[in-house]
C-alpha cells in the first residue's frame, strides 16, 4: 500500500519521467554549450540541490515563519539559518548556476537550473527569495548596464557576496505602475538624483551580503506621464525595448544598503507571509552620492 | 543573456506550483496512513476504519492536487526548455520558441499560482483540523503561496495582458504555435490506445480557444476594447485548462507506450499518470464550455454593474 517517495519537495520519479521521457533534456547537450553535460552532470545537479534544499533550507521553514524578520536599532535581524542555508547555496554554485564554466559557474542548461531553484523554493520561499532576487538584478545588469556597472555591481552578485532587488511598487502604485511618482532628475555630470518612497520591496533591507543593489523604476524629470514615457528615456543603465519588463523601467543602480553606504534613508519592515524581508525604502536627497557614483 | 522576463515569471509560477507539490505529498502520505471512517455501506462499528486514502472523496482530493501541480510542473520544465532552444538554436527553433513563451510565460505564471494555491487548500482539506493548525505543514504552504497570484504582476493584470496583447498579437501568430503544437499532440494521441477520445475532447477544446480569442478580436476592432476584455479571468482558465490538458494528453501518450515493458511498480506509475489524465478530463476540462461561452459572448454582468448598486 504504502510507496516511499524519498523526497517531501517533488515526487522523483515522477520529476525523471518528466526530465528524460517526456522532454528529453538531454537532447540540448547537442547545442555547443551544454556539449560537457550529460544525464549524470544533470543528475548531480539536481540531487546536489535536493540535498541542501532538504538539509539547509527545510530544516528552518518553520522556524523562520514563527520569528519573521525584526528591526533591532535600525538593523534588520533575521534568524541565523537563513546565511548558514545562504552560505551553502553560495558555496556550492547555485548563484551561479547557468554562468559560463570559465567564470566559475556550473553553465546548466535553464530547465535544469529551473529544477535546481524548484528545490529550494519548495523547501523554503521565503530564504530562497534573497538569492532568486539578486540574481533577476544581475540579470538585467548583464544586459542593460556598462561595463563598469556590471563589474561593481553585478560580478559581486554572482559571486554571492552583494544582493539585490527590483524596487517598483509605490504606496500609491502597486499595480499601476504608470502612476509611479519616484523622480530621477538629471544632474551635469550625468547622474541622477532619486527621490521618492517604494514600498512592498522583498529583501529590500538585510545584513547577508556585504551590499544589496537596488534597481529603481523612476520617472525622468519632465516626462510626460505614463510607463511607455519613462521607457522613452533612460538613466545610464537604464533600460531599451527589448525585454518584457525593461521595456516598462528605468532603471538606476547604485549601493544602497542601510549601513554600508547610508543611502537609504529609512526603512520599514512589513510582515510578510512569505517571509523574506518586506521592506519600505525611502530615498531623500542625500542619494545624490551614490547616483553619481553609480553613473561613473 | 538570461535577461528575459519570461524567466522571473516562470520563476514565480514554479515556486507557486512547488508549494503546491509540497503540500500534495505531505496529504498523500498523510492519506495513506491516517484512519478515519467507514465506506458508505458499511455500518458495522467494529470493522476497522479505512485509511483515508480508502475513501473516493479523499482520492478525488488527491487527483486534482496530482493535475494541478504535475500538469503545471510539466508546463514549467517544458517552458524552460524552450528558453534553452531560443538561446542555443537556430533561427527557426528560436522563433518558435520564442512565440510560444509569450502566451506560456503568464499561463505558467497565473495559472500555475491560482491551482497550486487549490491544492493547497485541498491539502489543508484533506487533514481536516490538524491541516488547520500549526502541528502540520500544510497551512504554512498555504500562507506562503498565497503571494504568487499578487507579485510579480497580479494575475488579473496576467489574464488582461494574454488577452489583450499576447493572444492578439501578430494577428494571432504565438496562439495560433500554440494550438498547432497542442493540435500535434491530439494527432498523436488519437492512435494510442486508450487515448483517442480523450485527444477528440481536446481538440474540440482548441477550437472553442480559437473561436473565443476571434470573438474578442472583433469586438476590439469595434472598439469595445473594454467589454471585450471584461472576462479577461475566464479566458485565462479557457487557455490555462486547454494547455494543461495538452501537458496531460503528452504525458498520457509516453506513459501508454512506456506500459507494457514496464517493470511492476513502474507500471503503476505510468497507469497513476494515465488515471489522472483521465480524471483531468472528466472534471476540469469540460470548465472550458463555460470559461469560452462568457469570453465569446462577452458576459456583461460585472462589466454594467454600478458600484452605487453595491
Amino acid at each position: 500500500m504504502s510507496k516511499a517517495n524519498a523526497s517531501p519537495l517533488i515526487d522523483r520519479r515522477h520529476l525523471d519521467f518528466l526530465l528524460y521521457e517526456l522532454l528529453d533534456v538531454e537532447r540540448l547537450t547537442r547545442y555547443p554549450r551544454f556539449a560537457e553535460h550529460n544525464r549524470e552532470t544533470f543528475d548531480a545537479a539536481i540531487e546536489l540541490a535536493h540535498q541542501i534544499a532538504v538539509e539547509k533550507f527545510l530544516s528552518h521553514n518553520r522556524k523562520s515563519d514563527l520569528n519573521e524578520p525584526q528591526m533591532v536599532d535600525g538593523k534588520v535581524v533575521l534568524i541565523p539559518e537563513i546565511a548558514d542555508a545562504l552560505d551553502a547555496y553560495n558555496d556550492s554554485g547555485f548563484a551561479a548556476a547557468l554562468a559560463d564554466f570559465e567564470a566559475g559557474g556550473m553553465q546548466l542548461p535553464f530547465v535544469v537550473a529551473t529544477v535546481c531553484d524548484s528545490m529550494f523554493s519548495a523547501a523554503n520561499p521565503g530564504t530562497v527569495a534573497y538569492p532568486a532576487l539578486a540574481r533577476a538584478a544581475a540579470n538585467l545588469l548583464e544586459v542593460y548596464g556598462t561595463d563598469e556597472q556590471k563589474r561593481l555591481y553585478m560580478q559581486p552578485i554572482v559571486a554571492g557576496r552583494y544582493y539585490g532587488t527590483m524596487c517598483l511598487s509605490e504606496p500609491q502604485a502597486g499595480s499601476s505602475l504608470a502612476d509611479i511618482r519616484t523622480l530621477a532628475e538629471p544632474r551635469d555630470d550625468g547622474s541622477y538624483r532619486i527621490r521618492g518612497a517604494k514600498m512592498w520591496i522583498s529583501a529590500g533591507d538585510h545584513e547577508l551580503g556585504e551590499n544589496i543593489v537596488h534597481l529603481v523604476l523612476a520617472r525622468i524629470a519632465g516626462a510626460p506621464a505614463g510607463v511607455r514615457a519613462s521607457a522613452s528615456s533612460s538613466c545610464r543603465a537604464g533600460a531599451s525595448t527589448t525585454a518584457a519588463r525593461a521595456r516598462h523601467v528605468t532603471t538606476c543602480a547604485w549601493p544602497g544598503s542601510t549601513t554600508r553606504w547610508g543611502n537609504a534613508a529609512a526603512s520599514t519592515l512589513s510582515s510578510s507571509s512569505a517571509r523574506s524581508t518586506t521592506a519600505t525604502v525611502t530615498w531623500w536627497d542625500r542619494q545624490t552620492r551614490a547616483l553619481r557614483r553609480c553613473s561613473t | 543573456m538570461f535577461h528575459m522576463m519570461n524567466e522571473e515569471r516562470i520563476g514565480v509560477g514554479m515556486g507557486a506550483v512547488q508549494q503546491g507539490s509540497v503540500g500534495y505529498l505531505h496529504s498523500l502520505e498523510y492519506a495513506r496512513e491516517r484512519r478515519q471512517g467507514r465506506h458508505p455501506d458499511q455500518k458495522d462499528p467494529n470493522t476497522p476504519p479505512l485509511r483515508l486514502i480508502e475513501h473516493a472523496d479523499v482520492r478525488r482530493m488527491l487527483l486534482q492536487q496530482k493535475c494541478y501541480v504535475e500538469g503545471a510542473q510539466a508546463l514549467g520544465f517544458y517552458a524552460s526548455m524552450l528558453i534553452d532552444e531560443a538561446h542555443g538554436g537556430d533561427d527557426a527553433e528560436r522563433r518558435d520558441a520564442e512565440l510560444l513563451l509569450e502566451l506560456l510565460t503568464p499561463i505558467i505564471k497565473s495559472w500555475g499560482s491560482d491551482y497550486s494555491l487549490k491544492a493547497n487548500d485541498l491539502a489543508i482539506q484533506l487533514l481536516g483540523g490538524y491541516g488547520y493548525t500549526r502541528d502540520y505543514p500544510v497551512e504554512q504552504c498555504y500562507r506562503d503561496n498565497r503571494i504568487n497570484p499578487i507579485h510579480e504582476g497580479t494575475n488579473g493584470i496576467q489574464a488582461l495582458d494574454l488577452l489583450g496583447r499576447k493572444a492578439m498579437m501578430q494577428d494571432g501568430a504565438e496562439l495560433k504555435s500554440l494550438l498547432a503544437r497542442i493540435g500535434a499532440t491530439c494527432a498523436e494521441a488519437a492512435t494510442v490506445e486508450g487515448l483517442a477520445e480523450l485527444a477528440v475532447q481536446l481538440r474540440d477544446g482548441i477550437k472553442l480557444a480559437a473561436d473565443a480569442t476571434s470573438a474578442v478580436g472583433g469586438r476590439m476592432a469595434k472598439g469595445e476594447v473594454r467589454l471585450a476584455l471584461a472576462n479577461a479571468e475566464h479566458y485565462m482558465t479557457l487557455l490555462g485548462h486547454v494547455t494543461i490538458g495538452w501537458c496531460w494528453l503528452w504525458q498520457a501518450v509516453v506513459a501508454q507506450r512506456a506500459l507494457p515493458q514496464a517493470s511492476e511498480a513502474d507500471a503503476d506509475f505510468y497507469r497513476g499518470k494515465l488515471q489522472a489524465c483521465r480524471f483531468f478530463f472528466a472534471t476540469e476540462l469540460p470548465k472550458i464550455e463555460l470559461a469560452a461561452r462568457l469570453v465569446e459572448r462577452a458576459e456583461p454582468s460585472a462589466y454594467a454593474m454600478r458600484a452605487a448598486w453595491f
